[in-house]
């Protein structure tokens, strides 16, 4: 049936094969021990470069026989992530007011205001012209009309109504209001308007021929019993001044620090101060700070242990006669 | 003339056997895994005939038995291999061959090597053969071949009729 050659080619490969076996069967991997290391070594080269190259197939099969699973996981980990992401953006916003209120204890321990810290609620329609907004605090909570409100970077207002639970407050931008205001480090003073503009008010200065640079901090002068205005809560700095030194009007426009469209934690002064913190409630600008000063920091007469640094920014000789009005 | 035959066994087998081991191996199909190496043996044989199909059964059978991940007798894969190529090789009239008559002759080789195999290291004391599982094994082998059979069998046809017309059956 075959031809010659190849019966005997067939004939020896068969014997070849049966005497492996019996070799192999006996135990005596002596010969195949190296034959076997080289072809393995051969082999598992193409073996390796064969993974290499089905890998990425493999990895689609994996994907297909996953793919309910993947799924599954997939929902679980977005309903997590969803779940993290809340938890994030509320601890952002709770980190926020944590912020917010220890900035507004700063300033009431550094003013010695007795505050009770209320959160906005609502902000009046601009439409209306006026700029007013409502807290959740109201007579309940010792609360009455025409006390200041502040927040941890300066004056935002004064309430203008208070119910039981909530009270209103307006704003200094409001064009309708006008606060006593004083130029921090220096004894002039003037009254300060809002504009309507949340980014600018007014400052009229009562003496025209006060020398204001750029930049300097205004701080509220005070009125009696502190209503509508404790002393010393700081307001904003000077942007910019109109009119020449010595004209019957001089005007500076000022910057409120508090950001009047970023309101939320508020505090109001229940109880002023008894003595006139002046400058001592300004954020401290350490830059400007001289190094003799920061060495030796000076307790004040106002009582304020940290004012001698915390007032020197603008003017480096706090007075120490305090002005209550 | 040798050379492109021995050029065209040896890329047939290298690619079945980086096939199989890499991929299909891989795959964790159910039953058996599809041997590949022995539908290109059946391949060769009805495209060579059977003396050539047996003496590339020999090597393939070798060299899978001393191929890493393989732990049988050495000699084994060879006989079974050759077996097949002898029975391909003479099973079929060249001019009767039609693909359904392929496939299943790949098929029940296959199935048939599947079990000779078993009963081969049984008879040899190796106790890795589970009779329990032969049935699925035999009819999960059988089914892959099938699905191997035509996509091994006709090109291999069509690369030896093409390159060495003088040797193919």
């Amino acid at each position: 049936m075959f031809q010659r050659r190849a019966r005997v080619v067939i004939a020896v490969l068969i014997v070849v094969s049966l005497t492996f076996a019996i070799l192999d069967l006996r135990g005596g991997k002596g010969p195949f021990a190296t034959f076997r290391s080289v072809v393995g070594t051969a082999l598992g080269g193409v073996e390796r470069a064969g993974a290499t190259i089905f890998s990425p197939i493999l990895a689609i099969g994996d994907w297909w026989g996953t793919w309910g699973d993947q799924r599954d996981q997939i929902n679980t980990l977005q309903a997590e992530n969803q779940a993290l992401s809340d938890l994030v953006r509320r601890s952002a916003q709770d980190r926020a007011r944590a912020d917010a209120l220890d900035g507004l204890l700063r300033v009431a321990g550094a003013g010695r205001y007795r505050i009770t810290p209320a959160e906005v609620i609502a902000v009046g329609p601009e439409q209306e012209f006026s700029w007013a907004i409502t807290i959740d605090i109201g007579t309940q909570d010792g609360i009455e009309r025409d006390m200041s409100v502040i927040n941890a970077d300066g004056l935002v207002g004064r309430v203008s109504a208070v119910h039981r639970t909530t009270s209103t407050v307006v704003l200094i931008v409001d064009p309708a209001m006008s606060v006593g205001a004083r130029i921090a480090g220096s004894d002039e003073v003037g009254i300060l308007s809002g504009t309507g503009d949340q980014n600018s008010l007014e400052f009229q200065m009562l003496n025209p021929l006060a020398n204001v640079d750029i930049g300097t901090a205004l701080v509220t002068f005070g009125s009696k019993n502190g209503k509508p205005y404790a002393p010393g809560i700081p307001i904003g700095e000077v942007t910019e001044v109109r009119g020449t030194a010595g004209q019957l009007t001089r005007v500076a426009a000022i910057k409120p620090f508090a950001r009047m469209s970023a309101l939320s934690i508020v505090g109001v002064v229940v109880r002023p101060p008894r003595t006139d913190p002046r400058d001592s409630v300004l954020p401290a600008r350490p830059q400007e700070v001289t190094p003799s000063l920061g060495a030796t920091p000076v307790p004040s007469t106002t009582g304020n242990p940290s004012a001698a640094t915390r007032g020197s920014w603008s003017d480096p000789s706090p007075q120490p006669s305090p002005k209550a009005s | 003339m040798w050379l492109r035959q021995v050029f065209i066994l040896v890329v047939i087998f290298l690619i079945s056997f980086l096939t199989q081991n890499s991929f299909l191996g891989r795959l964790g199909l159910p039953g058996s895994t599809p041997d590949l190496i022995l539908v290109s043996v059946i391949a060769v044989a009805l495209a060579y005939g059977s003396a050539m199909g047996m003496i590339y059964g020999f090597a393939a059978g070798i060299l899978v038995d001393l191929a890493p991940s393989t732990e049988g007798v050495i000699g084994v894969n060879a006989l079974l291999f050759m077996a097949a190529a002898f029975f391909v090789g003479r099973a079929l009239d060249p001019r009767d061959r039609t693909v359904p008559l392929l496939i299943g002759l790949t098929s029940g080789t296959v199935g048939a090597v599947i079990l000779a195999r078993g009963v081969i290291d049984s008879v040899l004391g190796q106790p890795t053969v589970v009779w329990a599982n032969m049935a699925g094994l035999i009819l999960s082998g059988a089914i892959y071949a099938a699905f191997l059979a035509p996509l091994v069998v006709v090109p291999v046809g069509w690369v030896v009729q093409k390159f060495t017309p003088e040797v193919a059956v």
